[in-house]
């Protein structure tokens, strides 16, 4: 299992202070979303993955993690998006979220961005109201827009997420 | 020094010392506090008192007093100064030992405990015990001792610094009464008559061996650094620990020259100075006289003239001081054979103590000794035997014989019946209160008069307790040393095992793999054979010229070239030989590996392993509180104390544990009016037993009460709504006393305080499942109830069946394998739309995992397969049939929490790392079995509403 620890840029967050945050940002589908770069641990390559019984549909299962075993979340089943054979872009993301080591299924990550804090705008009404509150902002970057996520939330014990119907927007 | 000057770290360790060492002592007052109670409820004239278990006691007691008052524990010291109080005027007789006192010192027992397990959790709250004192103080006043006047100032005074004599605690140290039996005093030698107590279990003596030696380093340290009145309060700390580390295990000389080391610093504090040259060099003489022994200790022969002699010298410097003349002069008293056998005595009931001396020279000496010996046993048990009989063997030349046997036939019947040929000399004494101021002597003189010599050489033996002690310590094991580990490293230690466990599963695997690659040798051969063709090609096209000669040189060139390659395609097939025989080397490698892996996976559980006798006697408290409170009559016996579990796993185990021997105590056994009434004994019989069975540990708690109530269960089943009607009719015995387990479960009448809530099965069984165990449950009506618990030797490493269930690799623990079968189609029967088969007579449903999870199957429904491969599982009575694809076989594999990273998932017990690097789950077969009966209910249900 190949794998990539990720380093922030030399000069790192001294001098990033409160003025900027680092994430990475990631495909889903054809949106784009970012994590803060601190809750990531590693990225690695989508390995052999043991299912488990019992568990809600978006729990993959479990993988051998240098000889510890983590869940494997898939990101698309949490947000209620149609499930994809994993490509060569597909990447799990580790993570630490409240002590616990956590993989979750991307469709490919892309870069380590540092975003200012005015960058980010809060997330619109419409998404905001239904009560998605792992929606952290909006990063409104040049050409693009980044969906930032907070992973704690995603990962809490929830029903099974469903993505707003376009009507709904 | 006051007490802010102590250096925290000193303190830290010294706190993880007193916390061990005081835990250890609480166990014991607490084991002997049972024994006093079981005392006190007997019969007993109003003087007679069990000295034993008092002067234990004592000891105990004023280990801990000692222990905290140098760690100025100021609230455990007071306390553990009034318990001790306690404890000396019973002995003195000043309080007689009732129920009543034994009820007050269990509380102050109870609130010392209390008070420690504080002092573990800083967070935990304080612990008051201003009301045990106070009772302590009204039982004490009640009767009048002496010993409440004062208390208060009497308590150890280092926690008063310069402000009490030294006198305080050399009185409590010396007063007549309290000598006598604890440590008589010494004439002429100074450590003659304190005799080491001949038994100190080997664990206590290396612990003692591994602290004093730590401290007296320190002693020696603080002694050569340059001391002032401060050092000498650090000085005497040492020493008091080393006096109440040694006493507490027997040790009685060391505690005394300790003693002495301790009445000359105490001395120095009182006048505010620091010690002199002539002080230290006293003191280093101690110091080193009892390094030497405690080397000695470790050795097996401890030696003693040293101590002797410092002993001598601490004396006479006291007096050369002698402003503060010591106390209590040494009285001499004569030299006596009996002391020994009168501390051996039980102090409950009459005994006979006596000695027969033997002729010089006698033939045959050992066999008439022992037929004295057993004239002696035919009059009552023999407490006391000096040379014993084991130890006659060994004696080269006998000529006396010290005897105690506890009887109530006249001591002079007893003589007249000793006298057997080559006795010179028999005498006897009733033991009494008065035989320790040695009165009563009924001497029989067989022969005209006791030679003089040998009542001297007598003397000698007696006096010599070195000699005595170091024969005794020769039979005696070593020691082994000790070193104190932090569990948490130990834990560390056992995940890395585990992972190597895995690693070398692995690296087999590939072993394994490799071997498969085919022979090479066929290979070679026809590679050979291709060669000789290319040669003769060559050959051939050399003699048959007549071709064109461009043709010719084109041929002869390719042959020379097929020829150079068929070489090389040599030479390498040549290395990957040697590559094979490099296999070979890693096999045998693998196979090394496995042989240390295996060892040092087996030295990390021993050294996790601790007996699980302290866990049992924490219940002998607990049943006897039980049994005072429901007026019943119950005994606890304890069994199997020395099997060895794995330390997490005892501590695991104490609230399952106290759940079933409080449900026994309860629920069990009968009052005993009731048991009079069904014939059995009045006493009610609780057993709880330990032992290994193949690779697991079994613990029984059984009791012979009156059975489990079907009737009652059934009742409170159907009520609870745990089961139905219909369900009854169904329903073994067996089956309706396992709804016990099920969680809301109470058949007691009337809710106790100690049991009877409707929740204690049920957390018994999810903690001894926690534990990767299981529970087993037997009953007869009228006999009683067992409960066998079963647990693996360790919670980290499970052995496993490995099987493949729809693609996925699933670890079965083997233990809860029954049996694995193949059957044919026809062996498969249909119970009501759910399938079954028939093995062996016993019908057992047929489940496929996904059924049990309720998972859709990838498998197709009617696969072609005429046989399919069974694995029959099964907990306890219930089994069921679990079909599998495929088996991979039998591996030792490693449990990992799912709830580590993730969450706990039912049926599932952990996941596992297999050689390959996957992940497999582990099947936790009890919780399966329970999904299992419950799934075909609520099918039937859909079914009936569907219908």
């Amino acid at each position: 299992m190949s794998s990539s620890v990720l380093k922030a840029p030399a000069g790192g967050r001294h001098q990033a202070d409160a003025g900027t945050i680092q994430v990475v940002s990631f495909r889903l589908a054809s949106e784009e979303y970012g994590i803060e770069i601190t809750k990531v641990q590693e990225i690695i390559l989508v390995g052999e993955i043991t299912r488990v019984p019992q568990t809600a549909r978006y729990i993959k299962g479990l993988i051998n993690l240098r000889s510890t075993v983590i869940p494997i979340v898939d990101l698309r089943l949490r947000f209620g998006m149609p499930e994809e054979q994993p490509t060569d872009e597909t990447r799990i993301m580790v993570m630490n979220v409240r002590g616990k080591t956590i993989g979750i299924i991307v469709d490919a990550v892309s870069e380590v961005l540092r975003i200012a804090k005015d960058q980010i705008a809060p997330p619109p009404p419409t998404v905001s109201s239904l009560g998605r509150e792992y929606l952290t902002g909006l990063a409104k970057l040049e050409k693009r827009l980044l969906i930032l996520l907070d992973v704690e939330c995603i990962l809490t014990e929830q029903p099974e997420l469903s993505m707003p119907s376009p009507s709904a927007n | 020094m006051s007490a802010t000057d102590v250096n925290d770290d000193f303190t830290d360790g010294l706190l993880s010392d007193f916390l061990d060492e005081s835990t250890g002592l609480v166990g014991r007052l607490n084991e002997n506090l049972q024994q006093l109670d079981q005392w006190a409820k007997a019969e007993h004239s109003a003087d007679d008192r069990p000295m034993d278990l008092l002067n234990e006691m004592f000891r105990s007691a004023h280990s801990i007093k000692g222990l905290s008052g140098m760690l100025r524990l100021s609230e455990i010291n007071v306390l553990t100064h009034k318990v001790e109080n306690v404890f000396d005027a019973a002995r003195n007789g000043e309080l007689p030992v009732s129920e009543e006192c034994v009820e007050v010192v269990i509380h102050a027992i109870d609130c010392l405990s209390a008070m420690i397990d504080a002092l573990k959790d800083p967070d935990a709250g304080g612990v008051d015990a201003d009301r045990v004192l106070s009772r302590i103080e009204g039982l004490l006043q009640r009767f009048d001792s002496a010993k409440a006047l004062g208390s208060q100032a009497d308590v150890d005074p280092s926690l008063f610094a310069a402000t009490r004599p030294a006198e305080a605690t050399a009185t409590n140290e010396r007063s007549p009464a309290t000598t006598e039996s604890i440590s008589p005093s010494s004439a002429p030698h100074p450590l003659a008559g304190i005799i080491d107590d001949a038994d100190i279990p080997p664990k206590y003596l290396s612990i003692f061996v591994d602290e004093a030696g730590l401290t007296l380093e320190e002693l020696s340290e603080s002694l050569l650094s340059p001391c002032d009145a401060g050092s000498v309060e650090q000085l005497l700390c040492g020493c008091h620990r080393i006096k109440g580390s040694a006493a507490s295990i027997g040790l009685q000389r060391a505690a005394r020259v300790a003693h002495y080391m301790e009445d000359r610093l105490q001395d120095l504090r009182r006048r505010r100075i620091g010690p002199d040259a002539q002080d230290i060099d006293l003191l280093l003489k101690g110091v080193d006289a009892l390094r030497g022994y405690v080397a000695g200790l470790s050795t097996g022969a401890p030696d003693t003239t040293a101590l002797g002699e410092v002993c001598k010298l601490l004396i006479e410097g006291a007096k050369r001081l002698s402003e503060a003349p010591v106390k209590a002069a040494p009285v001499p008293t004569p030299i006596d054979w009996k002391p020994a056998v009168v501390k051996a005595a039980p102090s409950d009931g009459s005994g006979v103590i006596g000695i027969v001396r033997f002729e010089a020279g006698l033939p045959l000496a050992d066999l008439k000794a022992r037929l004295v010996i057993e004239r002696i046993q035919s009059f009552g048990r023999l407490f006391y035997c000096a040379p014993s009989e084991a130890q006659l063997d060994e004696c080269p030349v006998i000529e006396q014989l010290v005897f105690g046997v506890a009887t109530t036939s006249d001591a002079a019947v007893i003589s007249g019946t000793l006298r057997v040929e080559g006795v010179t000399e028999i005498e006897t004494t009733v033991v009494s209160e008065q035989v320790r101021e040695a009165t009563t002597t009924v001497a029989t003189t067989a022969s005209s008069v006791a030679a003089p010599s040998a009542e001297a050489e007598i003397a000698a033996k007696i006096e010599s307790p070195s000699s005595e002690g170091a024969k005794a310590a020769e039979t005696k094991a070593k020691p082994t040393e000790t070193l104190r580990v932090d569990i948490e490293r130990l834990d560390q230690l056992m995940n890395l095992s585990g992972q190597l466990v895995i690693n070398r599963a692995r690296f087999s695997q590939i072993g394994d793999r490799l071997k498969g690659v085919s022979s090479l040798r066929t290979t070679m051969h026809s590679l050979s054979a291709a060669q000789h063709c290319a040669t003769r090609l060559a050959v051939g096209l050399q003699e048959g010229e007549k071709g064109g000669r461009n043709t010719w040189e084109m041929l002869q060139g390719i042959s020379a070239k097929l020829h150079d390659d068929l070489e090389a395609l040599q030479r390498d097939l040549q290395q990957l030989q040697q590559v094979r025989g490099l296999i070979g080397d890693l096999h045998e490698a693998v196979h090394q590996l496995e042989r240390v892996s295996d060892g040092i996976q087996n030295t990390v559980m021993d050294t996790r392993m601790v007996p699980i006798g302290p866990l049992f006697a924490r219940f002998k408290r607990a049943v006897r509180d039980l049994t005072r409170d429901n007026q019943k009559d119950i005994r606890l016996d304890i069994l199997g104390e020395n099997t060895e579990l794995d330390k997490r796993m005892i501590d695991e185990l104490g609230d399952p544990l106290i759940h079933l021997v409080r449900n026994s105590a309860d629920h069990g056994i009968e009052s005993p009016e009731a048991r009079v009434a069904a014939g059995k004994p009045r006493q009610g019989t609780i057993t709880l037993n330990a032992y290994h069975r193949g690779n697991r540990i079994v613990i029984e708690v059984k009791d012979d009460g009156k059975g489990l109530d079907a009737e009652k269960i059934r009742a409170k089943g159907l009520s609870r709504g745990l089961i139905t009607e219909a369900d009854v009719e169904k329903m073994s015995l067996q089956q309706i006393y396992e709804l016990i387990w099920k969680p809301g479960f109470s058949t007691a009448e009337k809710i106790t305080e100690v049991s009877g809530r409707g929740m204690g099965m049920d957390i018994v069984l999810s903690k001894i499942e926690q534990l990767s165990g299981t529970v087993e449950l037997s009953s007869e009506p009228g006999r009683g109830t067992t409960f066998l618990i079963k647990l693996p030797l360790t919670m980290a490493i499970l052995p496993s069946l490995l099987a493949v269930i729809d693609g996925d690799v699933y670890a079965v623990p083997v233990e809860s394998v029954v049996e694995i079968v193949r059957i044919g189609r026809e062996d498969i029967s249909s119970v009501h739309g759910r399938p079954a088969m028939r093995v062996r007579g016993r019908v057992i449903s047929l489940i496929h995992l996904t059924d049990i999870f309720g998972e859709e199957s990838l498998r197709p429904e009617n696969s072609d397969d005429a046989t399919t491969t069974v694995v029959i599982i099964g907990v306890g009575e219930s089994e069921l049939a679990l079909v599998v694809d495929d088996l991979l076989g039998e591996q030792d594999v490693v449990i990992q929490s799912l709830a580590e990273n993730f969450q706990n998932v039912q049926g599932i017990a952990g996941a596992s790392i297999l050689g390959d690097g996957r992940v497999s789950l582990i099947l936790d077969v009890g919780t399966m079995l329970e999904m299992a009966c419950r799934r075909p209910k609520s099918e039937l249900e859909k079914l009936q509403i569907a219908n």
